[in-house]
């Protein structure tokens, strides 16, 4: 089953806290999330489009510091803005040594 | 017409003709005719392997990649063409490559100015944007 774009928006801002951010462009909608001590935490859906391909889903739960499994999860409430946090404080993906 | 044969096809091929009595003679062991339909066609998704490259100079006036980004360009399961870097973990779209390289490009810039936004008040974010703009430079504003 394909992820909803809009679907995956509406999670990341209702449940895990992501602000959008200024609008630069009508193509990409970016989100930022602030974590104490951490680096912010960014990533863009593109409006082209309706659906995440695998591929895209991967590329964006690199940008959350999560798996896309883990990603998946967040997207379909089997995962909790505590269970996010922790994940990426304790194992993030990949490790907060590798900057983006 | 559906032979029911998996096809592992060259990398750089689309699509290829196939006799149906090769194919049945070989599956059979000995010469078959087939009657009515002399060829077949298979059909199989394009496969591309993925293109590594390295980008570096101007990307957008008053923009300039001034260390080599390594960038990957392939085909995503929806036919869609992804770029993207492993080390600013941007990433752009479309429907061929040069739009998908224009995308990427716009949305390094995009990335650039949220980091650095965000590192005016934010001090773990501002190794982050010193990280980025390594990468990234802004001039002539």
């Amino acid at each position: 089953m394909l992820t909803k774009i809009r679907d995956a928006e509406r999670q990341i801002q209702n449940k895990f806290g992501f602000e959008p951010a200024a609008e630069r462009s009508s193509d990409h909608k970016w989100y930022k999330l602030r974590l104490e001590g951490l680096p912010t935490i960014s990533t863009f859906f593109s409006h082209s489009k309706k659906d995440l391909s695998p591929k895209l889903e991967a590329i964006i739960a690199r940008q959350l510091r999560v798996s896309r499994t883990f990603f998946l999860d967040m997207i379909r409430c089997t995962k909790a803005a505590q269970d996010y946090e922790r994940q990426v404080r304790e194992t993030p993906d990949p490790p907060w040594g590798v900057r983006f | 017409m559906s032979t029911g044969l998996t096809v592992v096809a060259p990398h750089e091929t689309y699509s290829r003709h196939f006799d149906l009595s090769s194919i049945a003679s070989k599956f059979c062991g000995f010469s078959v005719s087939v009657e009515g339909q002399k060829m077949a066609t298979a059909s199989f998704p394009v496969v591309e392997r993925p293109e590594v490259f390295l980008l570096l100079g101007p990307i957008a006036p008053g923009w300039l990649v001034g260390e080599p980004l390594r960038v990957v360009i392939e085909r995503d399961e929806a036919g869609d063409y992804v770029v993207s870097d492993s080390e600013l973990a941007v990433y752009g779209v479309g429907a061929d490559r040069i739009s998908a390289m224009a995308d990427y490009k716009q949305s390094l810039i995009e990335y650039y100015e949220i980091i650095e936004e965000e590192s005016r008040d934010h001090a773990p974010t501002a190794a982050l944007f010193r990280h980025v703009r390594r990468f990234i430079t802004r001039f002539n504003r």
